[in-house]
């Protein structure tokens, strides 16, 4: 019979206790460690450039586009079941909000791993191009999604850094115009939109009546202030970047932009309140008829959504100076939308170019950007009926004439930086009164330095 | 048989059975004395490195890289810098380094501030609610709301609430209480700072008040009694017994306070976002700007570091200074 020594059972415990704190750690270390499986070439493309497709799944990053999540994911959803049909490559679907993708992103291209195909500001195409961190669009690559011919030229040349092949393509199209209340314009006796700022303000005071001010706008959305410093810069004969460096901070630009500040001041044709409006509060203030104007980018599946019809309002371009100033251009907006880009992190780089190939074909242009309410970027998809209205056929008139922002990588600096002090300017002229052109010019000259500080630095 | 095995000696039957650790010479290593400790807060030093020694490490090591928009790709190749991002930083006369001294010229006063009238309201509803009275538990649940209400959500609804038009706020100092004429903006211009103000002093001192309340009920009830019959009165007894009692807990809460104030991300990040009022740019939210806004991560983590390095400095002073009068022993 054996004898069972009297501590065998406290040493146990303790060594139990022991090894179970150390297997913790270890469990704890490799959860911490673990998900290193996605690949972090970097440098090259991908592999899966020869052979089949079929079978592989690939991720797919959308931004929040239409009237909100619910509706990319189910339009997405039905679009990648389709094209998983066709060619047997799964998508998995990952909508991101707006404020958030622009980080995922930049995560993504420091990591090394990320999704296969991901959709961007297409405003952001400098910035990303500068990184390397994505497929570039060679002619070969063009290739292999259908050419490079098909696309809106307009789109093409916000799609990377200028002179170089681009690091995406347009998938879906944008472009700013000023939309009006009929019925408020007519009440007013107005018969036809403003086509010039002077008459823009001058309707905007006839419309400011019965609790309805002329105009809404995005008072404190430093994109949106960036975007209109653009269009006034170009108009006034001021661009805001010349020689190699941001240059807005002039008694032009000053001027140009004063007319978008005063707008909430005083006796101006906006409501102070709209200083504080920077998530589409102004689209419903026009929707609700709270304001008779709204200048914005393809509203028109938003009012649909906010009860408006398209026979209550009417589109037209964005007014123009006349006669232009000397070296003013006639813009009237860039050519906004988001693009379609592969990282050069992916591991199926040709099932992501037969997916970037699917969005920009006829059909699916069709189908997705009638749904969001905003436009095709290859010229073939405007012979659809969905593109014909007259509507359309103003916005396809923008987009297709429309000027690029500056291709600079530090672009998306300068409208935090730009937008962000022309924010304040408006939350100043909405407390305080209208801002001169000496205190405009002031905060302009701070936000160059500090930009083109940037710039050096980086 | 089983008669010879009972006699046997114990110590015998160890030595041939090998199984007691004080006795046999093969001890495993976890059996040694003084080892179980460390395997069991090995894993929370482990997640100690992770999570903050080894990204601030990464952080310091980054300052000294040129990382931006163009290197973040390929970041293990980054240009070494040296120093040149806090050159970049510290010089006052550039532009950058002037926004940034505004930015900490604007956080000091306002950690200062947030930290005074989070003590006060904290130490007043502490002892208000030390004393035993019907409804006590009550109260002090709703004292420790916003502390337990998750951030976002807290700041979230004041941002609705300092709407210029639409807000609580203006709403009830103009239409309700009429202390107005018009309705002032909040979250736009010089204003912002004292909206921030009260949104962090809302959010802080319910903290305030758990920490001075559990100072306070380690005070014996004899102090006071023995005060009453000499004729203190509340004031009296409250700078006498009360705030001496609770200097050393005072002397941790204020340091926190401090550091996680003048740190703040969250509350200014969700009330103004990534473009805040000159008069709300509070450091950390700056700090992120410059890193995330233009991309240029080299430089951020230099402003971290400086950061960091004043922090440390400043806690350093506060906790000699507090140790050489003895309130502390670290």
């Amino acid at each position: 019979m054996k004898t069972v020594h009297p501590r065998r059972a406290r040493t146990l415990g303790r060594r139990g206790v022991a090894l179970a704190a150390a297997g913790a750690a270890a469990a704890m270390l490799l959860a911490a460690c673990g998900g290193g499986s996605s690949s972090s070439t970097g440098g090259g493309g991908g592999s899966g450039s020869t052979g089949s497709v079929k079978g592989q799944t690939i991720t797919y990053w959308a931004s929040v586009e239409g009237t909100g999540p619910a509706q990319t994911t189910s339009t997405l959803t039905k679009e990648f079941r389709t094209f998983t049909k066709q060619t047997g490559v799964h998508v998995k679907l990952q909508v991101i909000p707006w404020s958030d993708l622009e980080q995922k992103i930049l995560t993504s291209v420091t990591s090394g791993s990320g999704p296969d195909v991901m959709e961007i500001g297409n405003t952001w195409s400098p910035s990303l191009a500068a990184s390397g961190g994505f497929v570039s669009f060679t002619p070969s690559t063009f290739a292999k999604i259908g050419g490079e011919s098909k696309f809106v030229k307009t789109g093409l040349e916000v799609a990377g850094a200028p002179g170089k092949a681009p690091m995406s393509v347009p998938v879906y199209g944008e472009a700013y115009a000023l939309v009006y209340n009929k019925a408020d314009f007519k009440a007013a006796g107005i018969s036809q939109p403003p086509k010039t700022w002077t008459q823009l303000l001058a309707d905007g005071k006839k419309l400011t009546t019965h609790g309805r001010h002329g105009i809404a706008i995005e008072g404190n959305s430093a994109s949106e202030a960036a975007h209109w410093a653009f269009f006034l810069g170009e108009q006034a004969g001021n661009p805001l970047y010349s020689g190699g460096k941001w240059d807005f901070a002039t008694p032009k630009e000053a001027t140009a932009v004063s007319t978008y500040i005063n707008m909430v001041a005083k006796g101006g044709i906006a409501s102070p309140a709209d200083a504080e409006y920077d998530s589409s509060q102004s689209v419903s203030d026009f929707a609700n008829n709270k304001t008779a104007m709204l200048v914005w980018q393809n509203p028109t599946e938003t009012l649909a959504q906010l009860g408006m019809k398209p026979s209550q309002y009417g589109v037209t371009p964005i007014p123009v100076p006349n006669p232009l100033p000397a070296g003013g251009k006639a813009v009237e907006s860039f050519p906004a939308g988001i693009n379609l880009a592969v990282p050069s992190s992916t591991s199926h780089e040709a099932a992501a170019l037969k997916l970037v190939k699917y969005m920009t074909s006829p059909a699916a242009q069709v189908k997705i950007n009638g749904t969001y309410g905003t436009f095709p970027t290859i010229t073939s998809a405007y012979k659809a009926a969905a593109f014909q209205t007259p509507d359309a056929k103003v916005f396809e008139k923008i987009y297709s004439g429309a000027t690029p922002l500056p291709q600079v990588p530090s672009e998306s600096t300068m409208e935090t930086d730009l937008g962000g002090a022309i924010n304040h300017l408006i939350g100043r002229a909405a407390s305080t009164g209208a801002v001169s052109t000496s205190q405009i010019l002031a905060s302009l000259k701070s936000a160059q330095d500090q930009l083109n500080a940037s710039q050096a630095a980086g | 048989m089983a008669v010879e095995t009972l006699t046997k000696p114990p110590r015998a039957v160890a030595r041939t059975t090998q199984t007691g650790p004080a006795s046999g010479p093969r001890r495993q290593w976890w059996d040694r004395r003084g080892v179980v400790p460390y395997l069991l807060i090995a894993p929370a030093v482990l997640f100690e490195l992770l999570v903050h020694v080894i990204p601030m490490v990464a952080g310091v090591v980054m300052s000294l890289f040129s990382l931006t928009l163009f290197t973040i790709h390929h970041w293990s190749t980054a240009p070494f810098a040296g120093f040149a991002n806090y050159h970049v930083a510290l010089n006052f006369n550039g532009p950058i380094g002037r926004a940034l001294l505004q930015s900490f010229e604007i956080t000091v006063p306002y950690t200062i501030l947030v930290v005074g009238i989070s003590w006060v309201i904290g130490m007043v509803a502490a002892v208000g609610l030390n004393s035993e009275f019907r409804g006590r538990g009550w109260l002090r649940s709703v004292f420790l709301l916003p502390y337990a209400m998750p951030l976002y959500v807290g700041i979230i609804v004041w941002s609705f609430m300092l709407q210029r038009n639409n807000g609580v706020v203006n709403n009830v100092l103009q239409h309700d209480l009429h202390l107005l004429g018009t309705a002032p903006f909040w979250l736009l211009g010089n204003k912002a700072f004292w909206a921030i103000v009260a949104t962090a002093v809302w959010r802080w001192f319910p903290f305030a008040f758990l920490m001075l309340l559990a100072a306070l009920q380690n005070i014996p009830g004899e102090l006071y009694e023995a005060a009453v019959v000499d004729g203190a009165k509340p004031w009296r007894q409250f700078r006498s017994i009360t705030l001496p009692s609770v200097r050393g807990a005072n002397l941790v809460l204020v340091l926190v306070m401090f550091l996680w104030t003048f740190n703040d991300f969250n509350t200014p990040y969700v009330l103004f976002g990534s473009a805040p009022p000159n008069a709300a740019d509070l450091l950390s939210l700056h700090i992120y700007i410059v890193s995330f806004g233009s991309w240029n991560f080299g430089l951020g983590s230099a402003m971290s570091v400086v950061l960091m390095v004043f922090l440390f400095l400043v806690s350093l002073v506060y906790l000699r200074v507090a140790g050489r009068k003895g309130e502390l022993n670290f």
